[in-house]
C-alpha cells in the first residue's frame, strides 16, 4: 500500500533538494531575522569598523547632500543643490555628518539601550514576581499593588517626566525604560509561578529538604524562563521604539548622539519640500523595520516555545 | 506556520520594503525644478560688519484728523481668560533700546506727512500671519506679561523707533530736557484717542503708565530700572493736559529709550483702569484684579484695537471705530497664528492659510519654490553671543581661578578655534555681520573702529594658535567643559550651530560636552553661580549698549554673565554721567576691556527674516527686532 496516497490524497510526502531547504527555511521568519542582522546587530558589533565615516566627523560645507542616487536641484536655472555622492551614500545631516554611519552607530544605541533596559527590568521583575507568586500572603499583594500602579501610569507620559527630571543621558533612558518595563515581567513571572508552586515536583522538591531559594532557582525558574524568553524578544520593539520617541521628543539620547529618534527629529523640519527628506526618512525606516522584524521574530519564537502551537 | 501568523506579515514586510524603494525612488528623482520667481527682500551682506543703511524718512506720519467721539463707550470684545504660561527672564520682554541717544536739545515736531491719497484696494481684508508662540501668552503690559510684538499694534509709546533705530516722534511730537539731563519735559499729542471710546489721551494717563511700570508685580526687570530712575511725574497743565515733566533720581541722557515702545513703557488708559474698581487705586500693590481687566481687555492707541484672544492660538485685532492719527493700515483686520512648527507655518503659508510666516532659512527654498518671498528686518535684530562660565568677581565665595575659563588666555583660545566664516557662509548664506564684542555695534554709542583691524589677530580662526595658547595657559591636553545650548526665538540654527562650535573646541582638545537643555536650566546655574567649567551660546536683541552691560556685566544682578568689579565700577559711572560724550567713552572703555580680555565669545548680528505672499504683501518695512512686526507699514499689493 502506498502509505503516500490514502484515499487519492498526498500525505506525508517529504520534499527533497532545494525544495527541502525552502520548506524548511519557511518554518523560519527569515526575512525578519535578515533585517534584524543587517540592521541591528551586524552594525552594532562592527560599526567602528564598517562605518564609512565618523558618525560625529562634522563638515558644514557639506551640509545636506542628498543620497547618491539623488540628481542635482536647480531652482530659477541655478543649481542650489549638488548631485548625490557615493562618498555619503544615504546623504548628510544639517552639519555634513554621514547619515549612513549614523545609522550604523544608532543600531549600538538602540540595541544596547534595549538589551540594558530590558535586563535590569527583566531581572527586576522576575525576581519580584517569582518571589510574589511562591510566597503569596503580604509579599505578594504589595508587590502586585506596586505593579497595578505602574501599570496605570501612562508609560510614555511617565518616561517624559523621568527622563527630563534626571535629565537626558545614556544612563537616564535605561533606568526610564526599566522602570517602564519591570511590572510587565512580573506579572508574567508570578503567574507561572502560581501555576508551578502547586505542581507535583515542587512539593516533591519541598519534601526532600530543599531551600525556597533553591526550589525557585533550580525548580520554578528554569520553568517560567521560556514565556519571559518570548515577553523579551516582543519587548525589544516596544523599547526601541520607546527610545526612538523619547530622543524624538528631546527627553532621550542628548545630541549629538547618533540615536535614531533623534536623527528623526533633527529632519523633521526638512521633509516637506525636499530640502532633506533623507535625514529623518532613512533612520525612521531603520526603526520601522527592526521594530517590526522584532515583533515578527517574537511572534515565532513565541509559536515555537508555546507547546500547544508549536505544531500548528 | 499559519497563514496569518508567517505568510501575512511576511508579504507585509515585502510590501513596507517595496512601498519604501518607491519613496525613494520619487523623492530622489533629478527632476529639474521649474524656474519660480526669484526671491527678494533678503540683502546680501559679507561677514565684515557694514554699516546699516542710511535712515530713510522717520515712519510715516499721517494728517491727523479729527477723531470722531463715540457717544458711549462700546464693550471690548470678550477674550479668553489669560493665565501665566511660562517664568520670565532677565532679559526677555525687554525692549530694544537701540537708537543712539541725541535728544540732549528740544526735537522739533515733525511736519505731519499726508497720509497717501492711493491706498491699493488690498485683495484681502484681514491679514494673517503666522508666528511662534511669544514667551508670555498674554496681552498684559500693565504686569510686564505681554510681548513686544504682539502689544505693539494696540499700543503706542511716548517715542518710537523707526525700521532703522533712530528715535522719532510718537505720541510725544517733540521733548526737551535740562542741561543735567535730570528733568525732561514730553509735549503730547491732543489727538489721540483710546480704543473703544475711552477717551482722548492726556497726561493722567501717562502718569498712569509710568506708575505701574514700577509694581511691585511687575514681571519684567525694567520695573526695577522705573523705580531707581523716576522720581516723580508733574503735569504742568493739569491731568487733562498735554504736557508731563519727568523728575528723574539721576541724570539720564537716554531717557527716550526708557519711554520708547522698544521698552514697553506704551500708553494706557487710567479712565479705563479706574473703571474697573476703586480698589485698583493702590497702584504700587500687587493687583491681579486690575491686571486681568487690562490684560483681558487691553486699551491702546495704537493703529490696530484688541478683538479676540485665543491663548496659544491666535489673537485677532480689527480697526479702531476711528480714524489713526498716525496710520490707518492697508489690512483693516489683523490675525497673528501662534504655531510652534516652523513646518506647520510653512504649510500654512504654502496654501494661502496665512500671508506671512517665521520660516527658518533651510525651509526658505520651500517656500520660494511656491512663490513666497523673502523679508528681512532692517536691522541686524538677534545677537548671536557665546559665554563661559565660571568668571564672577573675585569676592564671590564661587569665584575660582584655578577653573580654566578664568584664564583669558583659554578664552582666547577658545575665541580662536571657532571659524566664524564658516558659520556665516552655511547657516546665513554670509549675511549676518561679525560681532566685535557683546555689546558694540558701529549703530551704537561707544563704538571703536580699530577693533575691526585687531579682530582678525585676537578672534580670528586659527586653531593651530588655539592649541598655543591651551599649552601657554597650562592645558596642552584640553579640559573638559559642558557646552549647554537652549533654543532662543528666531533663531532656529541655535542648536546646530552650537553642536558646530562644540565640535570646533574638541578639534582644538577641549572635551566638551554638548548638552542640550532648556534655557531655565541655563538660568538656574547662572542664578546659583553655577557655571563653572559651562560655556553656552545666547541670543539677545539688538538694544543699545547700557541695557546689554547691565545683563551680561554687572554683577549686582547676580546672573552675570563676565563679571568683574571694572565692570561694576565702569556701569556705575555710565548711570551717573551727566554727557554724552561721557556716555560714550565709559561705553567704549567698557568695549575694550571686554575686547581685551576675550570676556565672551561675540559671534554676529543677524537680521530676522521671514517670508510673505507676494500677492498680498508688496512691501513690509520692519527692524525686525523681536520677530514680526510693524504691520501697520505693510503695503498691500495690489
Amino acid at each position: 500500500m502506498d502509505i503516500s496516497r490514502i484515499g487519492g490524497i498526498p500525505v506525508g510526502v517529504a520534499p527533497a533538494g532545494f525544495g527541502k531547504f525552502i520548506a524548511e527555511a519557511r518554518r523560519y521568519p527569515l526575512i525578519p531575522m535578515f533585517i534584524l542582522v543587517v540592521l541591528l546587530v551586524f552594525p552594532a558589533i562592527t560599526a567602528q569598523w564598517i562605518a564609512p565615516h565618523d558618525p560625529y566627523k562634522v563638515n558644514p560645507r557639506e551640509r545636506l547632500t542628498p543620497p547618491a542616487w539623488s540628481g542635482p536641484q536647480y531652482f530659477d536655472g541655478v543649481e542650489v543643490r549638488p548631485a548625490g555622492s557615493w562618498e555619503n551614500i544615504l546623504g548628510t545631516d544639517k552639519l555634513g555628518r554621514d547619515v549612513l554611519s549614523r545609522i550604523m552607530h544608532g543600531a549600538r544605541y538602540s540595541l544596547s539601550i534595549s538589551l540594558l533596559a530590558i535586563l535590569a527590568g527583566g531581572v527586576v521583575g522576575s525576581g519580584l514576581g517569582v518571589l510574589a507568586g511562591y510566597f503569596g500572603g503580604m509579599l505578594d499583594h504589595v508587590v502586585m499593588r506596586l505593579v497595578d500602579i505602574f501599570i496605570t501610569i501612562p508609560g510614555l507620559l511617565f518616561a517624559l517626566v523621568l527622563a527630563i527630571v534626571l535629565g537626558p543621558s545614556f544612563s537616564t533612558i535605561v533606568l526610564v525604560v526599566a522602570v517602564i518595563l519591570w511590572p510587565r515581567f512580573a506579572r508574567m513571572s508570578r503567574a507561572e509561578t502560581l501555576s508551578m508552586r502547586s505542581r507535583d515536583f515542587v512539593s516533591r522538591a519541598k519534601v526532600s529538604g530543599c531551600s525556597d531559594t533553591r526550589i525557585m532557582l533550580r525548580h520554578i525558574f528554569p520553568n517560567v524562563v521560556n514565556p519571559l524568553v518570548v515577553l523579551v524578544t516582543l519587548e525589544v520593539g516596544h523599547v526601541i521604539l520607546l527610545e526612538a520617541t523619547l530622543s524624538f521628543l528631546g527627553a532621550g539620547i542628548p545630541r549629538p548622539i547618533p540615536a535614531w529618534g533623534l536623527m528623526v527629529s533633527d529632519g523633521r523640519d526638512l521633509i516637506v519640500g525636499g530640502n532633506g527628506w533623507w535625514v529623518s526618512l532613512f533612520p525612521g525606516m531603520a526603526i520601522l523595520l527592526v521594530v517590526l522584524s522584532m515583533n515578527l521574530s517574537g511572534d515565532w519564537l513565541r509559536d515555537k516555545l508555546d507547546p500547544k502551537l508549536r505544531n500548528r | 506556520m499559519t497563514f496569518s501568523g508567517i505568510i501575512a506579515p511576511r508579504w507585509l514586510v515585502y510590501g513596507i520594503i517595496i512601498i519604501g524603494l518607491l519613496a525613494l525612488v520619487a523623492c530622489g528623482a533629478a527632476a529639474p525644478e521649474p524656474a519660480p520667481a526669484a526671491p527678494s527682500g533678503g540683502s546680501s551682506a559679507s561677514a565684515q560688519p557694514a554699516a546699516p543703511a542710511q535712515p530713510a524718512a522717520p515712519a510715516e506720519q499721517a494728517q491727523p484728523s479729527q477723531p470722531s467721539q463715540p457717544s458711549q463707550p462700546s464693550q471690548p470684545a470678550q477674550a479668553a481668560q489669560p493665565e501665566p504660561q511660562a517664568t520670565v527672564s532677565a532679559e526677555v520682554g525687554q525692549g530694544a533700546i537701540g537708537a543712539q541717544a541725541k535728544e540732549a536739545t528740544p526735537t522739533p515736531a515733525p511736519a505731519p506727512a499726508a497720509e497717501s491719497m492711493e491706498v491699493a484696494e488690498p485683495a484681502i481684508t484681514r491679514l494673517e500671519v503666522a508666528r511662534g508662540p511669544t514667551t508670555w501668552d498674554l496681552i498684559d503690559p500693565v504686569a510686564g506679561r505681554g510681548d513686544l510684538p504682539i502689544l505693539l499694534p494696540l499700543f503706542e509709546g511716548l517715542v518710537q523707533f523707526d525700521q532703522f533705530t533712530d528715535s522719532v516722534p510718537m505720541l510725544s511730537p517733540e521733548w526737551s530736557t535740562k542741561e543735567d539731563f535730570s528733568v525732561w519735559t514730553f509735549q503730547l499729542r491732543d489727538d489721540v484717542q483710546f480704543h473703544y471710546g475711552w477717551g482722548n489721551m492726556s497726561a493722567k494717563d501717562v502718569e498712569h503708565t509710568l506708575f505701574q511700570e514700577r509694581r511691585q508685580d511687575h514681571n519684567d526687570s525694567r520695573a526695577g530700572t522705573w523705580r531707581d530712575l523716576l522720581k516723580e511725574v508733574v503735569m504742568p497743565e493739569g491731568p487733562d493736559g498735554h504736557v508731563v515733566e519727568l523728575h528723574l533720581n539721576k541724570p539720564e541722557p537716554i531717557m527716550t529709550t526708557y519711554v520708547s515702545t522698544n521698552y514697553t513703557a506704551v500708553i494706557r488708559s487710567k479712565d479705563h483702569w479706574d473703571a474697573g474698581g476703586g480698589e485698583l487705586s493702590a497702584e504700587f500693590e500687587p493687583n491681579e484684579t486690575g491686571i486681568q481687566l487690562t490684560a483681558n481687555e487691553p486699551i491702546g492707541t495704537g493703529p490696530y484695537r484688541f478683538a479676540e484672544h485665543a491663548e496659544s492660538q491666535y489673537v485677532i485685532y480689527d480697526a479702531p471705530e476711528f480714524t489713526h492719527w498716525r496710520k490707518t493700515p492697508d489690512f483693516p483686520e489683523l490675525k497673528i497664528h501662534f504655531v510652534r512648527e516652523p513646518t506647520t507655518q510653512l504649510a500654512m503659508l504654502s496654501v494661502g492659510e496665512v500671508h506671512a510666516a517665521e520660516i527658518p532659512r533651510d525651509l526658505q527654498p520651500s517656500a520660494l519654490r511656491v512663490g513666497m518671498k523673502v523679508i528681512t528686518g532692517t536691522t541686524p535684530a538677534i545677537r548671536l553671543v557665546g559665554f563661559m562660565g565660571g568668571n564672577f568677581i573675585p569676592s564671590r565665595p564661587e569665584f575660582d581661578d584655578t577653573q580654566p575659563m578664568t584664564n583669558p588666555l583659554v578664552r582666547q583660545a577658545m575665541n580662536m578655534a571657532i571659524d566664524r566664516d564658516e558659520i556665516n557662509e552655511v547657516f546665513f548664506s554670509g549675511r549676518a555681520e561679525l560681532m566685535m564684542q557683546t555689546h558694540s555695534h558701529v549703530k551704537f554709542p561707544g563704538w571703536q573702529p580699530e577693533w575691526l583691524d585687531r579682530f582678525e589677530a585676537e578672534y580670528g580662526y586659527n586653531p593651530d594658535r588655539a592649541r598655543e595658547l591651551l599649552a601657554e595657559a597650562g592645558y596642552p591636553e584640553g579640559f573638559e567643559i559642558t557646552h549647554q545650548s537652549y533654543p532662543r526665538p528666531g533663531l532656529p540654527e541655535m542648536q546646530d550651530i552650537g553642536e558646530l562650535v562644540n565640535s570646533y573646541w574638541q578639534e582644538i582638545g577641549i572635551k566638551s560636552n554638548f548638552q542640550p537643555v532648556e534655557r531655565a536650566v541655563n538660568t538656574k546655574l547662572l542664578r546659583s553661580q553655577g557655571t563653572h567649567n559651562t560655556a553656552w551660546l545666547h541670543t539677545g536683541s539688538f538694544t543699545e549698549p547700557t541695557r546689554a552691560i547691565f545683563v551680561y556685566h554687572y554683577s549686582p544682578t547676580g546672573a552675570a554673565r563676565f563679571e568683574n568689579p571694572y565692570f561694576d565700577t565702569q556701569y556705575e559711572a555710565l548711570e551717573i554721567a551727566g554727557t554724552l560724550e561721557d556716555r560714550d567713552q565709559l561705553i567704549r572703555e567698557m568695549g575694550e576691556y571686554c575686547f581685551d580680555s576675550h570676556c565672551s565669545i561675540p559671534l554676529f548680528w543677524v537680521p530676522f527674516e521671514f517670508m510673505v505672499n507676494p500677492e498680498y504683501i508688496a512691501e513690509w518695512l520692519t527692524p525686525g527686532v523681536f520677530g514680526v512686526r510693524d504691520f501697520e507699514y505693510i503695503k498691500a499689493a495690489n
